[in-house]
């Protein structure tokens, strides 16, 4: 909370150290081993450096901060404020290659859709709008679209990434009974938002959006086309608007990072078959999830690929939908609030 | 010449096996018909059951359909009762139809009724009596399957072990939305009683209780038609990490209606937790998927249509589960899967056998012929 007290104002401020708040309590939901608060590895600047920018271009940094169990909203707001201030002058100011996602109060689309034109209209470093899995209701629902329209008049991606926690359990039954059950069963969620984003039509209405899965798993892809193809030849008069098979929505719009990718270790033919399915690499993007020990999955995918789809999946995919290169070569003391 | 082996194989597909159908649904014809099964003290209490179903997930989400509800509109009787309703009609339009060894009924009138309580018990032992009598009694190829109340552990095990007794009923209806995940310790007197009597445990498309995804409420039956799949997705983790298989060994869990090309993927994300995690944090001594390939089964409708051959024989070679998947028809509902045509004709041979009929033959514990 030190870190983030010089960016709330002074009401806020005053407010944490009244009541004593540290942070969200959503953070402290996660695995031990991953988590600084439980004695996982600190993560600065310097050890992105050295871990990740020692092999990447460029690296998008995904600061989790659990906004959306809090239930006051002005707080969120406040919050999301002082998260992505800090971001800025912490992290991106100090290394030029990182560029950064959005924390927005997600329980408050309001206070949302104000943050990220405050904060992208500012700093282009800023490429993405960061959403947790677990939500108030499914991302295609209609009181989030001022979110889509944000993000899309200001060329960002949508990234939903594993983890949240709000009011809703889990599942579609219930509370499970830990993290490690609701790590094994993060697909489901995954696929009811992109399922309920095709079906309310978010991407007829947003042609332009695009969505970068992030821990959702790769491999359920291919048998979720599957399932919602069959379903829409005898479903898709309730949803008209859905002209086109659900799975060329998801194929044009989604894009998924490949940690982890769920694949068996020493499972060449498995990776082949799943990457055949898929028809190819262009959904899936390099993604180290540094400092989380998920990378293992790398190599067997690297090892699938011929040179032109590993130049795709270690740079170019990400590079158009994150729209790198452009972001980069921002002036970025000029890009800067005053 | 692809062609020609393209139009052989699918002639063969048409050439329809013996099968064994692990999903056919019959239904009350009218609220009354219940009454005769139903002890006086519950006649009241059941008439004002209308419309007091707290969570009536179904109604959230219209289905269009011309037959008046989730039928296949050729199925509904000449009475105009609902369709599975009629005994007669039912039988001609599935069993003497098709090459049917075995049909085995699961009515989901249960569905509206409450789910815990002396009245929900009383329901579901009135809705076994009427299986029993107008429908087992009338044909043996029908079987049946133990309706309960599914949030009562306690009553819905006095139930089972009441019904077993009748070796026709062949099977344990769960529903794919239930109020916790199957593996929360409150549902094991269920398991515990369907074990004793090695009767597998069916869980079924239905139900209500919770959100119907895990992000919340979506808006359209297509998102709740395909989120059964996610609560089945749900089930299996709870079911293989609650350790309920060390305590039931030889437990048997059918997810029926939710696919099961999506469960490789499953089986792979939580091998790679457990290896990474480690057994202690999962509290688990052997792979998920182990556990898996040990006790779930699959019934096939809906088929998924994948959109190549090669693809879902991947899919099944992933799945390494040749002996746990299981033909249905979901008759009478919209989504029914003809016998001649549901099957992709790339199963062909001993794994066709085994879907249509041998799976079901080790799995359930069929009567013992009556002299």
């Amino acid at each position: 909370m030190d870190a983030l007290r010089p960016f709330l104002s002074e009401h806020w401020s005053n407010y944490t150290r009244e009541n004593g708040f540290r942070q969200p309590q959503a953070i402290e939901y996660s695995y031990p081993g991953w988590n600084p608060v439980f004695g996982g590895a600190e993560v600065t600047v310097e050890s992105i450096q050295a871990n990740v920018l020692e092999q990447a271009a460029a690296a998008l940094v995904n600061c989790y901060y659990g906004l959306e169990c809090i239930r006051n909203p002005y707080f969120a707001a406040a919050l999301a404020t002082a998260v992505n201030s800090w971001m800025a002058a912490e992290w991106l100011d100090r290394e030029p290659r990182l560029l950064a996602s959005i924390a927005v109060p997600i329980g408050d689309v309001e206070h949302a859709v104000a943050e990220i034109r405050r904060v992208a209209t500012s700093d282009r470093r800023f490429a993405q709008v960061y959403l947790p899995a677990r939500a108030w209701d499914p991302y295609g629902n209609r009181r989030y679209w001022p979110i889509w329209e944000a993000a899309v008049e200001h060329n960002l991606t949508v990234g939903i990434h594993f983890g949240g926690v709000t009011g809703n359990p889990p599942t579609p039954v219930g509370p499970l009974a830990g993290y490690f059950d609701e790590y094994c069963s993060a697909g489901q969620l995954f696929q009811a938002h992109i399922v309920s984003m095709v079906c309310e039509g978010v991407f007829d209405r947003f042609p332009t959006l695009r969505v970068v899965l992030s821990e959702s798993g790769v491999t359920w892809l291919p048998t979720l086309f599957w399932k919602i193809d069959t379903e829409w030849k005898s479903a898709r008069r309730e949803i008209p608007w859905v002209r086109r098979p659900p799975s060329e929505y998801i194929r044009e719009h989604v894009r998924v990072t490949a940690q982890p990718l769920d694949i068996p270790p020493e499972s060449g033919q498995e990776l082949r078959d799943v990457l055949d399915q898929l028809g190819g690499i262009d959904m899936l993007m390099f993604s180290s999830d540094y400092p989380h020990r998920h990378a293992v999955d790398l190599e067997p995918l690297h090892a699938q690929l011929t040179p032109e789809e590993r130049q795709r999946f270690d740079h170019d995919n990400a590079a158009e939908v994150f729209r790198i290169e452009q972001r980069l070569a921002q002036d970025h003391a000029a890009s800067r609030p005053s | 010449m692809q062609t020609e082996t393209n139009r052989e194989a699918k002639a063969q597909a048409r050439t329809v096996l013996e099968f064994i159908d692990c999903d056919v649904h019959n239904g009350l014809p009218s609220a009354a018909a219940l009454l005769p099964h139903l002890p006086e003290q519950w006649h009241g209490p059941y008439r004002q059951l209308t419309n007091r179903v707290q969570m009536p997930t179904a109604s959230f989400y219209q289905t269009r359909s011309l037959s008046g509800g989730p039928y296949r509109v050729d199925a509904r009787p000449p009475s105009g009762n609902p369709p599975g309703s009629d005994f007669e009609f039912a039988r001609q339009q599935l069993l003497e139809s098709w090459p049917i060894r075995n049909a085995i009924l699961s009515p989901l009138d249960g569905l509206s009724w409450p789910q815990e309580g002396p009245l929900a018990a009383a329901l579901t032992a009135a809705l076994n009596d009427w299986v029993a009598t107008q429908w087992l009694d009338r044909d043996s190829r029908f079987l049946g399957t133990i309706v309960v109340p599914v949030e009562d552990s306690e009553r819905a095990a006095r139930e089972i072990a009441h019904r077993a007794a009748d070796d026709r009923f062949v099977q344990v209806l769960m529903y794919a939305r239930t109020r916790e995940p199957l593996g929360h310790a409150k549902y094991w007197p269920i398991y515990d009683a369907a074990a004793e009597r090695d009767l597998p445990v069916v869980v079924h498309v239905g139900g209500s209780g919770n959100p119907i995804t895990g992000a919340g409420w979506g808006s359209y039956h297509f998102e709740e038609h395909a989120s059964f799949t996610w609560a089945m997705q749900a089930h299996v983790v709870s079911l293989v990490t609650s350790g309920l298989f060390d305590r039931l060994p030889k437990l048997k869990i059918v997810l029926e209606e939710g696919g099961f090309t999506w469960v490789p993927a499953l089986m792979w994300r939580m091998d790679r937790a457990w290896r990474q995690m480690g057994p202690e944090f999962a509290g688990l001594t052997e792979a998920p998927s182990a556990i898996i390939r040990r006790h779930f089964y699959f019934t096939t409708q809906p088929m998924d249509e994948v959109d190549s051959a090669d693809h879902l024989m991947a899919t099944l070679r992933h799945l390494d589960m040749d002996d746990h998947v299981m033909y249905s028809t979901d008759y009478p509902h919209w989504d029914f899967d003809a016998p001649d045509r549901a099957l992709p004709a790339a199963i062909t041979g001993e794994l066709r056998t085994k879907i249509m009929r041998t799976n079901a033959e080790h799995v359930f514990r069929f009567p013992k012929p009556k002299p």
